[in-house]
């Protein structure tokens, strides 16, 4: 985009259009770019987040049950 | 509920996401209208099913998939457009599925692993144990170390289940009950988990007490709901295990403490009541004064009154204990063995008239020396044992318990037949001496009160020779020639030829036989029989002077309900427990405070424990230490001022002591009244 932008200078009024137009195509290119690896992430994340909740209420059931049966008389 | 498309958005006939397949040339963009099957088989679809119009085979394929082609159907009636069948792949859906089932069945799989085998020992536990229970668990097998304190130790998972759902119906051993077999000798087990370990009835004393004090004492809103509510705290509930080996499984926080006593505690020296009688509110059960000894008896002997002498550090250095009374011995050993160096008169022939002899039942049965006129003393120990025979009871109503046969006029027939009664009495007793020899003795102490205790009654008899008794007395009779005569040279009892006397001889401090005359006078001072309570409480008096033989009143306390032989602090263990502590090892480390009277200074103003023989406790005769003495320490920065760094949570408060704290309590504030009344009145 750098190189784009120094370019501006030696361009006609037609060109410098196409250029603009050019730039405003690679933008967002690479605003759609960032947007699909973040939301990669997400769904990732959202992904193993799921699968793990699901083993930690399992956990926390056990954990339920032992805690009752060693609470050592406090109640 | 359907999105609805988006402008632009290119139209899709592939919108399956609850379908667990999805067709492999989805990713193209390219995917087959019809997708693959449940079981993810691509089933390779045509893009229409030419249809036959007028003999003609005609495209249908929909206007979503571009309408009808420019090749149409082949002649055989078959669509030219034919696809490549696919590899399907699973939707994301169907994938997060499998990964949701597989970590549940990993976790579940973990966690029965752990359950099942004799890893959960280690694997469950939620920390290391102090350092004082993890000694117990050494060498335990690893399946027995949580049974060692959890009943669930030695159960299964299935049974803590079981356990849950009726909600602790299942394992029914209480996990103090555990915590008790080895703690059963710090803590009295019957209130073990009640409040302080205090009997319910002595905490409402106590909680009473507290809030009496509503205007000064900033335990005034001790919880009285609360405490008469809680009806167990478990062990768990201040005792936090499973910290680590240096955790301190017994510090409590203040907050703790203010569960129960809501009054805000900020500062030890803002907050904390005014001591008022610590330490000696309890007082000596021996009448030892110190102002009185360091003031004068010491100064007489011209010796130096140093603590050190009598006081001796417990081996813990927690305590100052009471060393006996071998420091005592020096003075007044001398003096109670000249009160018994004469020995005491147990059996005794008065001297009568000649003529009551003949007219007695048993005649001849009275020593030849001693028929001439009454005269003479029954001693007080014969006075108590008679008093089992009624024949006696004639010359105690008449004469009084102080009789003697001086009193019997020779003249009035009455005090002639009482004296005759007395007689045989005395004869009668003294056959059966020469016959049982200390077991007559025993029988009649049995007689005269069930309370007085076995121990008692064989320490009192002692080993008295029937057989030698009978020697004894034979020559009497028989008036042979007098000589002081002992059995042997470790008997105790010896005779008097002279004044026909049995004595016995006292082995000075500490002789069983008096300590357990005393106990035996402060049970039959309770007796049911008039006649013998009476006379009872006369020798009783008698005894308690401090001239007496033995001396024994002039410094125990004989008039309390339990007679206290031994100083209580001479026998304190490390393990009283009340609930105020104090440590005098930490303290003596500062130089100042090695010199005893800088905390416990002499109060010049006390009077003489002598003086008080109507208390059961005597004044130490010390000033009572202040609250800046301590305060000045005692603060958050320095020596801390928690609750717990003064006063205990567990105490050995046995049923009576809280409405003898209370009694104390009274006493004290009907002395500082009477303090001030007297100030105000000079």
């Amino acid at each position: 985009m750098a190189e784009l932008s120094s370019l501006q200078r030696y361009l006609s009024n037609e060109e410098r259009r196409i250029s603009d137009q050019f730039f405003r195509l690679i933008r967002k290119k690479d605003d759609l770019d960032y947007h699909w690896a973040l939301q990669g992430k997400l769904k990732l994340w959202l992904f193993a987040h799921i699968g793990l909740t699901y083993s930690l209420v399992l956990v926390a059931i056990y954990h339920a049950v032992m805690a009752h049966a060693f609470h050592g008389g406090l109640r | 509920m359907n999105r609805g498309r988006l402008q632009g958005e290119p139209q899709s006939q592939y919108d399956r996401p609850n379908q667990p397949w999805v067709c492999g040339h989805a990713a193209e963009g390219n995917p087959c209208p019809l997708g693959p099957n449940g079981r993810g088989v691509c089933r390779v679809p045509d893009d229409c099913s030419p249809v036959l119009v007028n003999e003609r085979w005609t495209c249908n394929r929909s206007a979503i998939l571009g309408g009808t082609c420019d090749q149409g159907p082949t002649p055989e009636g078959k669509c030219c457009c034919r696809r490549e069948p696919c590899q399907p792949k699973r939707t994301l859906r169907s994938q997060r599925r499998r990964f949701i089932f597989g970590c549940f069945a990993l976790t579940l799989g973990v966690l029965c692993i752990i359950t099942s085998t004799q890893m959960r020992t280690t694997a469950l536990a939620p920390g290391p144990l102090s350092a004082n229970h993890a000694q117990l668990l050494n060498g335990a097998k690893s399946e027995e170390k949580c049974a060692a304190c959890h009943q669930a130790g030695t159960v299964h998972f299935v049974d803590w289940m079981v356990d849950t759902v009726t909600n602790g119906g299942h394992l029914n051993e209480s996990q103090h009950q555990r915590c008790l077999k080895c703690h059963d000798k710090s803590i009295p087990t019957e209130f073990a988990l009640r409040p302080h370990s205090v009997a319910p009835s002595e905490l409402d004393i106590l909680t009473r007490l507290a809030a009496s004090d509503s205007k000064k004492n900033p335990f005034q809103k001790v919880s009285t709901n609360q405490s008469h509510n809680i009806s167990e705290l478990a062990c768990a509930q201040c005792h936090k295990e499973h910290h680590g080996a240096h955790h301190n499984l017994a510090a409590l926080t203040d907050k703790q403490c203010q569960t129960c006593h809501l009054k805000s505690f900020d500062s030890f020296a803002d907050d904390h009541p005014q001591f008022r009688n610590w330490p000696y509110r309890h007082g000596n059960r021996l009448r030892f004064d110190h102002m009185t000894h360091a003031g004068k008896h010491f100064s007489k002997e011209d010796k130096e009154f140093r603590c050190n002498d009598c006081h001796t550090v417990s081996e813990s250095g927690a305590m100052l204990l009471v060393d006996g009374y071998s420091q005592c011995h020096s003075c007044h050993g001398s003096k109670i063995e000249s009160s018994l160096a004469s020995g005491v008169v147990f059996f005794g022939y008065p001297t009568i008239e000649s003529s009551l002899v003949s007219q007695a039942s048993a005649p001849k049965q009275w020593p030849k020396d001693a028929q001439f006129d009454f005269d003479g003393e029954v001693s007080d120990f014969m006075k108590l044992l008679l008093a089992s025979d009624p024949a006696a009871h004639f010359m105690l109503r008449k004469f009084g318990p102080g009789y003697s046969l001086t009193d019997v006029d020779p003249d009035d027939p009455q005090d002639v037949e009482t004296a005759k009664r007395l007689v045989s009495a005395m004869q009668a007793f003294s056959n059966e001496l020469a016959l049982q020899g200390s077991q007559a003795i025993q029988n009649r102490l049995r007689q005269l009160s069930a309370t007085v205790n076995e121990q008692t009654i064989q320490a009192f008899s002692g080993s008295l020779d029937g057989q030698r008794w009978d020697q004894i007395r034979q020559r009497w009779f028989g008036g042979q020639p007098a000589e002081n005569h002992r059995a042997s040279p470790t008997s105790r009892w010896s005779a008097n030829d002279t004044a026909f006397q049995l004595l016995y001889s006292a082995e000075g401090h500490g002789d069983p036989v008096l300590q357990a005359w005393y106990e035996i006078l402060m049970r039959t001072t309770e007796s049911a029989d008039a006649d013998v309570r009476s006379l009872s409480q006369y020798l009783f008096e008698q005894w308690s002077s401090p001239t007496a033989p033995g001396q024994c009143a002039s410094c125990h306390d004989v008039r309390h309900k339990e007679i206290v032989w031994h100083n209580a602090k001479s026998n304190r263990t490390e393990f009283s427990k009340s609930f105020t502590r104090f440590n005098h090892q930490q303290h003596l480390i500062q130089p100042q405070l090695r010199d005893c009277r800088y905390c416990h200074q002499l109060d010049r103003s006390a009077r003489p424990t002598s003086a008080e023989v109507s208390s059961d406790r005597h004044s130490s005769g010390f000033v009572f230490i202040s609250k800046t003495q301590c305060s000045d320490c005692h603060t958050k920065q320095a020596a801390s001022s928690s609750c717990t760094t003064c006063h205990r949570y567990h105490v050995d408060l046995p049923v009576g002591d809280a409405q003898r704290i209370v009694d104390i309590r009274r006493e004290w504030n009907t002395k500082v009244l009477a303090a001030g009344d007297n100030a105000t009145t000079r």
